[in-house]
Formats: C-alpha cells, sequence, structure tokens
C-alpha cells in the first residue's frame, strides 16, 4: 500500500499542483480498494487513513481525510469520525463521511449530535444525515427532535422522519402541527407528511399511507398539498 | 445554477406545486432523480429535462428507423462526446462583492474562490458536476436510451476505462471509454473522442445523427441528408412513431396546459442521467458493475452503492 501519511502531508502543501496529486492519488486508492472481495486491504486503508485525523493536520486536510473515509470507513473508523464532531472546524465532514458509512457507531454519533449539538446549523445537517439511517432508536430521536422548539430543527426532523416509512413516525407530524407556527413553518412540515405518505405507498404500506393522506387533507394544508394528497387517496383508491 | 444545485432547486419548486423545466444534466447523484421523479408525482408536475435534442426532427428521425428495424437488428451504439483539457490553475482570491460564494458552493464541500470554478467552467470539477460525461452525455447517451427504447430502463453492465489529468486542476475524467450493456444485448459505448454525435449499427447498417447532420448507410447505399432519407424510407410504413416535439420549451408550455407528459419527462431525464453517472463511477471505480435497472441499485457492490448518492453540507438536504 502507498504511504498513506506522505499522501496526506501533501494533502496540506501549499503547492496546489502538488496538493492536487496527492489528493488525485488518494481517491484513485480509495476509489479501487473498495471492490467485493477485497475487504481486508479496505479495512487496513480505512485504518490507516483513520489514523491520519490523530495526527496534527490542519483542519481542510483532516476534513479532507474524513471525506476518503466516507467510502471506506467501517465500524471502527467511524467511532475515529465520530470523534472529530467535537472540532468545530472538522466537524462537518466528519458529519458528511458518517452519513455515508453503513456503521452503528456512526448512526449513534449522528444521534448524538442530532439532539445536542449547539450549532442550528450543524444540528440541521445530522438530523439530515439520520434521513440515511435506519431503526427504532433513530426514529426516536427524530420524534424527540420534531417537537423542538427551534423551527429549523423541527423541520429537518419531519423531513428525516418521512424517509424512514414508518406509520409510527406519523404522531410526531401531527403533533408538530397542531401545536403550530408560520405559514411557511406549517406548509414545509406538511410537505414533510406528504413525503411519509409517499414512502408508505412505496414500501406498499397503502393503509398506513392513506391515514396519512387522510389526515393531510382534514389538516391546515395549503391548496397544491390538498390537491396531491387528494390525488394520491384516488390513486390508492 | 450549476450542476450541484439543480436537483435541490427543483425539488423545492415541486413541493411549491410548480411545474419545471430543468436543464440537462438532470442530477448530481443517481438518488437525487429517484427523488425528482417521486415529487414530481407526487405534485402531478409537468416536468420536462432540457435535453433538447428529443425535440430535433434528425434525432427523432434516427431513434425511429432504429425502433423500427430500418437498420435491422440493432447491435450497438456509440456516442462521442468529447474530452477536456486539465485546464490551469488559478491564484486563490477573495469571491467577488457580487458573488455570494457560500451559498453558490450550497451542498458542496467548502472550497476556497477561484476564478476557474464558476461560470461555465464549474463543470469540470466533480464537487460540482460530473464533466464531459453528464455534460453533453446527458444528450447523446439520451438519444442512445431513446434509439434502444430504454425509457425507464437502463444497462445491465458497465465497464470502463478512463484517464484524469495528473496535475489538475479540472478533476474529473478527461478522456474515457465506456461500455454499457442492455438486456437485450444491445452495447452502447461511449467516447471522449470521435465525431460528435450518435452512431446506432444494425445488422443490415447504420445510422449517425448530430445537431448539423444525419446520414443513413444500408448495404452500399448511402444518404447524408434529412430530406433524402425520407424520400427512400416512408414514415407512414413505420410501426412505431416516436413523440412528436419540434420545440423544446414549447412541449413543456403546451404540456402544462393539457397535463400530458412533455418529450423528455422527469423520469426519462432521470433514467439517461444515470447512464451518464454509471459510467463516471464505473471510470471511477476501475471495475465492472453490474446495475439492476428495475431496483436501481448496483449488484453485489456495497462500496459502489454507496456512491449512489452524496452527502450535502449542512444544512441542505435534499
Amino acid at each position: 500500500m502507498p504511504n498513506i501519511s506522505e499522501l496526506v502531508v501533501q494533502l496540506g502543501s501549499g503547492d496546489q499542483v502538488q496538493a492536487y496529486r496527492a489528493r488525485r492519488e488518494l481517491f484513485q486508492i480509495v476509489w479501487h480498494v473498495g471492490k467485493p472481495g477485497n475487504e481486508a486491504e479496505s479495512g487496513q486503508l480505512a485504518s490507516a487513513l483513520a489514523a491520519e485525523l490523530a495526527s496534527p493536520h490542519s483542519p481542510r486536510v483532516r476534513g479532507e481525510v474524513c471525506r476518503f473515509l466516507s467510502k471506506v470507513a467501517g465500524e471502527a473508523e467511524a467511532k475515529q469520525l465520530a470523534a472529530q464532531l467535537s472540532d468545530a472546524d472538522v466537524r462537518e465532514m466528519a458529519r458528511w463521511a458518517l452519513e455515508r458509512v453503513p456503521a452503528d457507531a456512526a448512526t449513534d454519533a449522528l444521534i448524538e449530535s442530532s439532539a445536542t449539538a449547539e450549532a442550528v446549523e450543524f444540528r440541521v445537517g445530522a438530523i439530515g444525515s439520520l434521513a440515511h439511517k435506519r431503526g427504532p432508536a433513530v426514529v426516536a430521536c427524530l420524534a424527540s427532535c420534531a417537537a423542538d422548539k427551534e423551527p429549523e430543527v423541527a423541520v429537518a426532523a419531519l423531513d428525516a422522519l418521512a424517509e424512514q416509512a414508518d406509520p409510527a413516525g406519523d404522531a410526531a407530524f401531527a403533533a408538530a402541527i397542531s401545536a403550530g407556527g408560520s405559514e411557511r413553518t406549517l406548509q414545509r412540515m406538511v410537505r414533510a407528511r406528504l413525503r411519509l405518505a409517499d414512502r408508505l405507498v412505496h414500501a406498499d404500506r397503502k393503509d398506513a399511507a392513506q391515514a396519512v393522506f387522510q389526515a393531510i387533507v382534514a389538516g391546515p394544508a395549503a391548496p397544491v398539498q390538498q390537491a396531491a394528497a387528494q390525488r394520491s387517496l384516488a390513486e390508492l383508491g | 445554477v450549476p450542476d450541484h444545485w439543480h436537483a435541490l432547486i427543483a425539488h423545492y419548486a415541486l413541493e411549491a406545486g410548480k411545474d419545471v423545466y430543468c436543464e440537462k444534466p438532470l442530477t448530481y447523484t443517481i438518488d437525487e432523480g429517484k427523488k425528482l421523479v417521486a415529487a414530481a408525482r407526487r405534485y402531478g408536475a409537468v416536468f420536462q429535462t432540457g435535453s433538447q435534442q428529443r425535440s430535433d426532427r434528425r434525432f427523432r428521425l434516427a431513434c425511429e428507423l432504429v425502433r423500427n428495424g430500418r437498420i435491422g437488428a440493432l447491435q450497438r451504439v456509440d456516442t462521442h462526446i468529447g474530452d477536456i483539457d486539465s485546464g490551469s490553475w488559478e491564484a486563490v482570491t477573495a469571491p467577488p462583492p457580487e458573488l455570494d460564494w457560500n451559498f453558490w458552493l450550497g451542498p458542496a464541500p467548502y472550497a476556497e474562490y477561484c476564478k476557474n470554478r464558476v461560470h461555465y467552467q464549474f463543470r469540470w470539477f466533480q464537487d460540482y458536476s460530473g464533466g464531459k460525461m453528464t455534460d453533453w452525455g446527458a444528450h447523446h447517451n439520451d438519444i442512445a436510451q431513446w434509439g434502444i427504447g430504454a425509457d425507464g430502463d437502463g444497462p445491465v453492465n458497465v465497464e470502463a476505462t478512463g484517464t484524469f489529468h495528473a496535475d489538475g486542476p479540472h478533476d474529473v475524467p478527461g478522456t474515457f471509454d465506456v461500455k454499457y450493456t442492455y438486456a437485450n444485448g444491445v452495447e452502447l459505448h461511449c467516447h471522449a473522442l470521435g465525431e460528435n454525435g450518435v452512431k446506432f449499427t444494425g445488422a443490415d447498417g447504420w445510422v449517425f445523427v448530430s445537431r448539423s447532420r444525419i446520414e443513413l448507410q444500408l448495404g452500399d447505399k448511402n444518404w447524408a441528408d434529412y430530406d433524402a432519407i425520407l424520400k427512400v424510407v416512408s414514415r407512414d410504413d413505420f410501426a412505431t412513431r416516436l413523440y412528436v416535439s419540434d420545440h423544446h420549451h414549447n412541449n413543456w408550455l403546451d404540456c402544462i396546459h393539457s397535463r400530458e407528459r412533455p418529450v423528455c419527462d422527469v423520469e426519462i431525464g432521470h433514467r439517461s442521467v444515470t447512464v451518464c453517472h454509471l459510467g463516471n463511477l464505473a471510470i471511477k471505480l476501475g471495475r465492472e458493475l453490474q446495475w439492476d435497472p428495475a431496483a436501481e441499485e448496483f449488484v453485489g457492490d456495497d462500496e459502489a452503492n454507496r456512491l449512489r448518492s452524496k452527502p450535502m453540507r449542512s444544512p441542505w438536504q435534499l
């Protein structure tokens, strides 16, 4: 395997061409190592890259390392990525990578950030990443965030909840919408609820979808949302 | 609007109840396209993808010749879509005062501003686009899909070779040759080099079409003109007639009134640019990929499936 540490050092070079060459080579390595049946070598690479997160590289370089890790990291590296979430200069790319990594540690870290991060924008990002994760803990976290007093957090949580295609999630929509908010916020919540119903249709949960569509029709939805729900109900018969 | 913004903006418009005309390439990732199709259907939107060659009579005729067996059983399609140079490095500077650089980047990873990253040149940076493959591929591979009869479908196997510029800054594939195989055995070969256009080759001849010309060869006979071809091939005999649109924007406007689907509906645009995304992924991953066009996922390749979508920078999400 090429010298990963050396390439990562070169990523931080002030010479644009040298940094580009290192990035190009690292991309090439990462793309090619992940082929089926090559798990051992892929794991070694992930481990080598993750070790660089503990080295005193600049935040930009560590962010780039997170990005490479998004393609090859597993459970062990997800924990090292999660550790970067406490660094305000790197956490965005760590969150970015964790979204892609199929590991319980990635999901756990995103749940924690969704619940506890102070910066609203970053919290919204972490919640958005949970749209790509599944499981009861994810649904519970998102349902809790949907009740947050910060509208951006609540809407992001409903958006992510819609992707879960879990009928139980609709209770959080009903509660958030009945709690009220600005017209814009309510419309965004209903848009997400329409997506939930749509996902339920595609998950072959048609009875549950029908109930959600009916709730939308009966609730404070914009005309275009009412029409979408009515059309879907007609299609469901 | 750079390519990495297309899906987000189109999705916002759909959720606001708008009909949408979205320039090609429709999307930046495969999963974005799936979400656009779902949203367009959810809101009953009229959605035209800006692959305007579908509204050009030459491309339509070429595809009708193929679909009606006039060149014999279709065996192979070749698309030639161009290569790109390496570009030149520019100094990192402050963005001009009229540009909100952070907003321009939007869902893309943060990068310092250089003047060659914006305007037309964004196409050659993988954080914002898929290079020539999605730029011209969204035109010519779209025509290949039309001629093959693969709208709503796609290839089942992808193999590719490609090169990247060693010293940058352009970091998308510079040259490439991609071979797609469809379930019916037809091969689509997408090349960077060669005369820009699409060539369909069948058992009895071939037809080449580009924005400037159409040429039909059957046995030792050749016709190199639209009208000349129609003198020897009567459309009245075609069992398969393709959607007639002679003006891409007007077709969209007409459909807004009629509520019918336009000639390059969102799913067509999504499936065509998926062909392009598959090519880019095969070039990057350097291995043969099996694709399930019904499930829209790679078969037995977890890493490739990770790359069907791309995370977005906070607070953007689709």
